[in-house]
């Protein structure tokens, strides 16, 4: 909150008033009708940045489908034309479902763009696609024989595949490439996301979001850590639910079931 | 009638597709230099030389035997681009090509833009030409001749006043006259006037009929029938090259007089293709005196009729490719026309654009990461997992879309009812160790759907009899396992809930 203490230095002397203007409306608050004084009457003030607010920059995205971490994203969405870096450990705990509420409203576009998988690190599953309401049609895959092949095609694919998809499954990627990445796609109406893994949170990055994600295992959540995005840096996790492939009947880790044949079954029993 | 005669009077250096117009090259015939080009005329070497002296003065000199064979060919690619312009044209061997420019001029906006048209596009195919227009073709093609026009062309559209013209040409304008030129200069001969001023029959009797005939026809005096061109089914056309090529831009320089004239051909018959063969001609092996061929295919998500394009691809195609050996020419095929379709203009130009983008991204990874790099999902109708999904290639899920697109659009087939299927699939599945009568995948895995049984595929051999279940890792990953339920036995990891 350095904001507060340089507003209360150099516009209040009265510490009083900084905090009742920021604490809310006084019943007996005579002195703000007269003079508008302390942070409320400072957010009019044109070109006055908010050290907690998220960048206020021209970003077309696509909505995530959650509205928690729609509100944390600077476009109120997946970004468009800069790259998004999800970092993860563990394949399956939801990275890719995490995308599918925006694929599926972006697959509903009339001229339905494709969706670019590059280097997927296990064969993509066209059923799984359908279920979710995407047309498999819609999805390529690519897959080259040389790493660097890989990477002149993500470039092209960044710059030259308007209005789609593109998830790449990089091997090594130096700051460098990642720069030469980020250039390519600026300006250009693309979903770009680089699936790397969680190690590369060390490295710098020239992405303009970079999420970690981790699961709970007690729930269907999923955890985003947001490492870096083009605002305010954000400490605690946002959790959102991405869909599941799991039965929709009662939470059953939670309460017992009604019946016996509703049961899931385990591995004693199967076995 | 208008009839514009395109002469090519270095068509014998030019038929070799050179690359680097610094790099001095000739044409010998009988060890004498033919015809040289500006590098080698700079160094001195002259036409009529003995090619010893030629390499003399120009050590880096390359040079080809002349070859009429390959001239003629040349003339005939020449002619096929030319149909673009005008349905009549005609080849006036050695070096000419006849086009009746009259009836086309309207259609192009007028004689002087569609004239602008060909000398342009006859300089991209570094052909150096000479152009002009006459009412008679054996008139058009002597102007052309006489070097009388320069490089803007001559061109006469009435006949008489061709008529009053002719008189003063050289008498080297005649083709018939080519095999006399040193007769006629002790004759005192030099013009057409002084040769009519001769009496008819002592011309004819030491001449021949064929002079007089092609003065005759010049003037208008005489019937000059011109045989129109027929246009092949196919197109093909080779490159010879001055020099074998070792590196792939010389061969993507070269080939691209041969794309040029693909494209005048298509667009004469409004027509495109979708595949390109690329046969590259490998020197001859000393050691096995086998000459043995490379092909190379473009395929085009869309059939087109653009060079640029083609152009494009081909880069693409011939930096993946590695050369073996030296080429000596290309031969360029399109072996299939396609009717070219109309275009349709969407009614959002950005759209359009957007579509005409994704359509070039592919076709250039395609052209560079080859025909198996990209695969479009499929689902089928099976219920076996690893048997519901599959991939095309994306060209020939498009060739195969376009080729049907005329018929009634088949009902697609009922899809079965999937339960939840996971992202990525691995096929083979992996075996899973079992602790504790449960299944063990980086840790205990814990089942967390009910069982969906899957026995199908009695009928091709394949027959599976599983239980899948949804399992969680220590992680949190949600992973698709199976119980096999015919020998082995055991638990299988089939997929990841990514």
């Amino acid at each position: 909150m350095g904001q507060a203490l340089i507003f209360s230095g150099d516009f209040s002397d009265d510490p009083e008033e900084t905090v009742y203007a920021s604490s809310g409306p006084r019943l007996d608050a005579t002195p703000l009708d007269r003079t508008p004084t302390g942070l409320a009457s400072l957010a009019a003030v044109p070109g006055l940045w908010r050290g907690d607010a998220l960048a206020r920059v021209e970003q077309s995205s696509l909505p995530t489908g959650y509205s928690a971490l729609d509100a944390q994203l600077p476009g109120g969405g997946w970004p468009l034309g800069a790259l998004t870096e999800i970092l993860n450990s563990h394949t399956g705990i939801g990275e890719l479902r995490l995308f599918f509420p925006a694929l599926v409203a972006l697959s509903k576009q009339v001229d339905a763009p494709p969706i670019i998988l590059l280097q997927p690190p296990y064969m993509p599953y066209a059923p799984a696609f359908a279920g979710a309401g995407i047309a498999p049609e819609q999805v390529l895959v690519l897959r080259t024989r040389k790493p660097e092949d890989a990477l002149w095609a993500c470039e092209q694919c960044l710059k030259y595949a308007p209005r789609s998809a593109v998830f790449a499954w990089p091997q090594r990627l130096g700051p460098q490439d990642l720069r030469r990445l980020q250039l390519a796609v600026e300006g250009r109406a693309v979903l770009a996301v680089l699936m790397r893994d969680l190690k590369a949170a060390q490295q710098s990055s020239a992405a303009a979001l970079r999420i970690a994600l981790s699961a709970d295992p007690d729930s269907r959540q999923l955890r985003l850590r947001i490492l870096k995005r083009r605002g305010a840096l954000i400490t605690r996790p946002i959790l959102v639910e991405p869909p599941s492939p799991l039965p929709t009947f009662p939470a059953f880790h939670e309460e017992p079931l009604p019946h016996a044949l509703d049961r899931p079954v385990f591995a004693a029993t199967a076995a | 009638m208008l009839w514009t005669a395109l002469y090519l009077p270095q068509l014998p250096l030019d038929c070799y597709a050179q690359t680097h117009a610094q790099t001095p090259f000739a044409v010998v015939e009988k060890r004498r230099v033919y015809l040289a080009n500006a590098a080698a005329r700079a160094a001195g070497v002259r036409a009529d030389k003995p090619l010893s002296a030629a390499l003399a003065l120009a050590p880096a000199l390359q040079w080809q035997e002349r070859e009429p064979r390959t001239e003629k060919a040349a003339l005939e690619a020449l002619s096929l681009w030319a149909l673009q312009y005008t349905s009549a044209v005609s080849l006036a061997a050695p070096h000419g090509l006849l086009l009746e420019t009259g009836g086309s001029a309207k259609l192009f906006g007028g004689l002087e833009v569609l004239l602008k048209q060909i000398a342009a596009g006859v300089a991209e195919q570094n052909y150096s030409a000479v152009f002009a227009s006459a009412p008679t073709p054996a008139g058009a093609l002597m102007l052309a001749r006489s070097g009388w026009c320069g490089n803007s062309g001559a061109h006469i559209t009435t006949l008489p006043e061709l008529r009053r013209l002719l008189p003063g040409l050289p008498v080297s304008s005649l083709q018939s006259a080519q095999a006399y030129a040193s007769t006629f200069e002790s004759l005192g001969a030099r013009t057409i006037a002084d040769l009519l001023a001769l009496p008819r029959d002592g011309l004819k009797r030491r001449f021949g009929d064929f002079l007089l005939d092609e003065i005759d026809r010049a003037f208008g005096h005489a019937p000059d029938p011109v045989r129109p061109i027929v246009p092949p089914p196919a197109f093909s056309c080779t490159l010879p090259l001055p020099a074998p090529a070792e590196s792939s831009e010389a061969l993507v320089f070269a080939s691209g007089r041969g794309l040029r004239q693909l494209e005048g051909f298509l667009r004469a018959g409004k027509r495109a293709v979708d595949r390109i063969e690329l046969t590259l001609h490998h020197e001859r092996n000393k050691q096995r005196d086998a000459q043995d061929n490379t092909v190379l295919t473009l395929h085009l998500m869309q059939p087109s009729a653009d060079a640029k394009r083609f152009t494009l691809l081909l880069s693409e195609r011939l930096n993946r490719h590695t050369l073996e050996r030296r080429v000596e020419r290309i031969t360029l095929c399109a072996p299939q026309l396609l009717r070219a379709e109309e275009i349709t203009h969407s009614l959002l130009l950005e759209e359009e654009n957007a579509a005409k983008d994704m359509r070039d991204l592919l076709e250039r990874l395609h052209a560079r990461l080859g025909p198996e790099a990209i695969q479009q999902l499929q689902i089928r109708a099976d219920h076996r997992p690893a048997h519901a999904s599959g991939s095309a290639n994306l060209l020939e899920a498009t060739a195969q879309a376009r080729t049907t697109v005329h018929k009634k659009p088949k009902e697609p087939l009922p899809l079965p009812a999937f339960g939840p299927r996971p992202a990525w699939l691995l096929d083979p599945p992996r075996p899973l160790r079992e602790v504790n009568y449960a299944p063990f995948h980086e840790g205990p895995l814990k089942l967390l759907s009910s069982a969906e049984r899957i026995e199908s595929g009695w009928w091709d051999g394949g027959k599976i009899r599983r239980d899948y279940f949804i399992a969680q890792t220590a992680d949190g990953a949600l992973v698709w396992i199976f119980r096999e339920h015919k020998q082995p036995l055991g638990w299988f990891l089939q997929g990841y809930f990514a």
